[in-house]
């Protein structure tokens, strides 16, 4: 439970913006241990986003390293990080990124298509208990559209744990919500982190959702100014 | 279950307006393909029998070595002596994948109605080997007007008339024959010359005697009388004013001669004319004659035949590939729209671990569904069309045929197969061309995208 899950080792990632070079990340080093549930908070630019890019391995870093589960990820090729992301990691966008031909079923069981080793009738149980965990059992053949916000965030959790990851990423996941549904919504993270004991790394600007975490990053200009580990992290 | 083909099928109704747009042209494009392949597809059938079976080419023509030059002019040397056509029938009866071989003497001569003279180009036949030709399925199944004669009946049909000739519509014209055995009364003969000055035409079609007038091969003049017992029709108009039928023997008495032209060799239906042509001159060959052996679609034996098929395959090609690149440029724009529109998909599926292979997969699922409904649309606006023109009994005349010409759009299976089947691969290599290079865009790119 203790050993490092994620180790990113004096990284650094830098974007070409026209005739300008960004300097995202300055020499970033960070451990995220098995069943933590962390925020990255920081200002816009900060970093966060980057830092959850290189982490869920889809994007790679400049200089340093990044390992996964014990696996160096910058040497892995696309092919096979698209495995660790498919097997390995969930991911929650802040704008949901549903597919919108698809229902929520659907749109669940998109990482489990392309895994040839989930039978059939175990791929129908992992969809039918992430529907459940999430409380969309109302709505299993309903499309996107149809949902309101906090409901199609709540499908994007469900999609991003069908797979049994074991890491959850989630990129401002409250930050198209409303102030109610977004505590509704860290607070089925949490209950989830604790159900399922899966790690949850998510970046968020809100302050108030920082009374209900465990650890909180705090980054600015690429680098961790704050590392912070709360007791008051609600039950 | 959900599968990658159902998001494709999902994907391509998200879009309804854009699909019906590309799905229409690529419709339209099979249609048009179809229509014109089952029009040449048609033209081939109806050259190709008209030259081998009506023209007296066989499949293979079998010459004397440099008798298709030469032996219109020096037929002495160049002809096939008898010996010589005996050996080539007894190697050709060996061969498995040859139906028929017969013998033929062409020459020239004049052809009088007892006050003109028309010079004729005479062919001189088997008629019973020349009446199965006439009748073979074949013939029967394509060009049966062609092969029936305008007057009277084929000429194996009478054996017991010496000098039994059957000339072209147009040369019997010209003699004002205007009538054949048949149609004559019983009993009669050759009446007494007419005052030629004063002959009405009625004086000259109130027989059927002709008289054929030839030099023979020694340099003499030989004379023989004829009796058309039909008017046949020509394939090509060049031939309406001079071609003469009748009996090889009749023809070598004209020219005092034992000798033939040309064999032509009439194959099974089931033989690859290119392979038995190699075949044949090779057991030609092998038994020590020496000859010519050409397959009926080379130029220098079928130049009418050649020289069309040549023509209708190069509009063919110009149309398809003007076709295709229609094709590949309205799948390749919508695709690009398409892509463009779903580029934070793109990122979500590769964040979800969808390789680039899978999403390229998925888009040429797409395009291949949309080429797949759009193929059997062509194809049953095809088959109408066709249908329409066929029933309207549309026709032309095409330079240097004889008689108008029925179009007739054939819809061949294999045609159509083999259009779908082109439009699938253009589809989906169209498809390949249009995203490959979105899909290696990097994954934090696509979604950053879609932020924006």
């Amino acid at each position: 439970m203790n050993s490092p899950l994620i180790k990113l080792d004096q990284v650094h990632k830098r974007y070409r913006l026209g005739d300008t070079t960004v300097h995202a990340l300055r020499g970033l080093s960070l451990e995220l241990r098995r069943g933590e549930f962390t925020a990255v908070v920081g200002a816009s630019g900060s970093g966060k986003t980057t830092t959850l890019n290189l982490i869920g391995c889809i994007d790679d870093a400049d200089e340093g390293t990044v390992v996964f589960d014990g696996t160096a990820v910058t040497a892995l090729s696309d092919d096979a990080k698209c495995a660790l992301r498919n097997q390995k990691v969930g991911f929650i966008f802040q704008t949901f990124n549903l597919v919108p031909v698809l229902d929520v079923y659907e749109n669940i069981e998109l990482p489990l298509l392309i895994n040839p080793r989930i039978a059939a009738a175990d791929r129908r149980e992992r969809i039918m208990t992430a529907i459940e965990d999430v409380g969309l059992s109302d709505y299993v053949r309903q499309v996107p559209d149809k949902l309101s916000g906090g409901q199609r965030q709540r499908v994007a959790i469900a999609r991003a744990l069908a797979m049994d990851p074991l890491l959850v990423l989630a990129d401002e996941p409250t930050a198209n919500l409303d102030s109610t549904t977004a505590y509704k919504i860290v607070d089925l993270m949490l209950e989830l982190n604790a159900k399922r004991k899966v790690t949850f790394l998510f970046s968020t600007h809100d302050d108030r959702l920082m009374s209900r975490v465990a650890r909180v990053i705090h980054l600015s200009d690429g680098v961790i100014v704050r590392d912070e580990h709360m007791d008051h992290r609600a039950a | 279950m959900t599968s990658t083909w159902t998001i494709a099928l999902r994907n391509l109704a998200r879009n309804r307006r854009r699909t019906l747009t590309s799905g229409l042209a690529l419709a339209v494009g099979v249609a048009g393909i179809s229509l014109l392949g089952g029009y040449v597809a048609r033209v081939e059938l109806f050259l190709r029998t008209s030259a081998i079976y009506l023209q007296n080419t066989g499949h293979i023509v079998v010459y004397k070595a440099g008798g298709l030059e030469h032996a219109s002019s020096r037929p002495r040397k160049f002809n096939l002596s008898a010996s010589e056509l005996a050996a080539v029938r007894s190697t050709l009866s060996a061969l498995p994948e040859v139906e028929l071989a017969v013998d033929y003497l062409s020459g020239v001569g004049l052809l009088g109605n007892g006050c003109k003279s028309v010079p004729f180009l005479g062919v001189g036949v088997d008629p019973k080997l020349h009446a199965r030709v006439l009748q073979h399925p074949e013939v029967v199944r394509v060009t049966p007007d062609l092969a029936r004669p305008v007057q009277g009946k084929i000429l194996a049909e009478y054996a017991s008339i010496e000098g039994a000739v059957a000339l072209s519509s147009g040369l019997a014209r010209r003699l004002s024959k205007s009538r054949v055995h048949d149609q004559l009364p019983p009993g009669r003969t050759a009446g007494a010359l007419p005052d030629c000055k004063a002959a009405s035409a009625d004086q000259f079609a109130a027989d059927a005697n002709v008289q054929l007038v030839a030099l023979t091969y020694d340099g003499s003049l030989s004379a023989q009388d004829g009796e058309i017992v039909s008017t046949i029709k020509t394939p090509l108009s060049a031939a309406d004013e001079t071609t003469l039928v009748t009996s090889l023997s009749r023809l070598q008495q004209l020219f005092d001669t034992d000798t033939a032209t040309y064999v032509a060799v009439f194959l099974k239906p089931s033989a690859n004319i290119h392979a038995a042509r190699d075949s044949v001159e090779a057991r030609l060959r092998g038994a020590g004659l020496q000859v010519s052996v050409y397959a009926f679609d080379d130029e220098r034996i079928n130049p009418y035949y050649a020289g069309n098929m040549a023509m209708l395959r190069s509009i063919f090609t110009f149309f398809s590939v003007l076709v295709a690149c229609v094709v590949a440029l309205s799948v390749v724009n919508a695709m690009t729209l398409n892509v463009i529109e779903r580029t934070r998909e793109l990122g979500t599926f590769r964040a979800l671990g969808f390789t680039r292979r899978d999403l390229l997969g998925l888009f040429v699922r797409e395009s291949v569904l949309l080429a797949g409904a759009a193929s059997i649309a062509g194809v049953l606006v095809a088959r109408l069309c066709a249908s329409l023109i066929n029933g309207a009994e549309l026709r032309f005349q095409p330079p240097g045929v004889t008689d108008p010409y029925q179009i007739v759009i054939a819809t061949p299976p294999a045609l159509s197969a083999m259009t779908c089947a082109a439009l699938l691969c253009l589809c989906a290599l169209s498809t390949w061309s249009a995203v490959r290079r979105s899909v290696r865009t990097g994954i934090h790119r696509l979604l950053s995208h879609a932020a924006a």
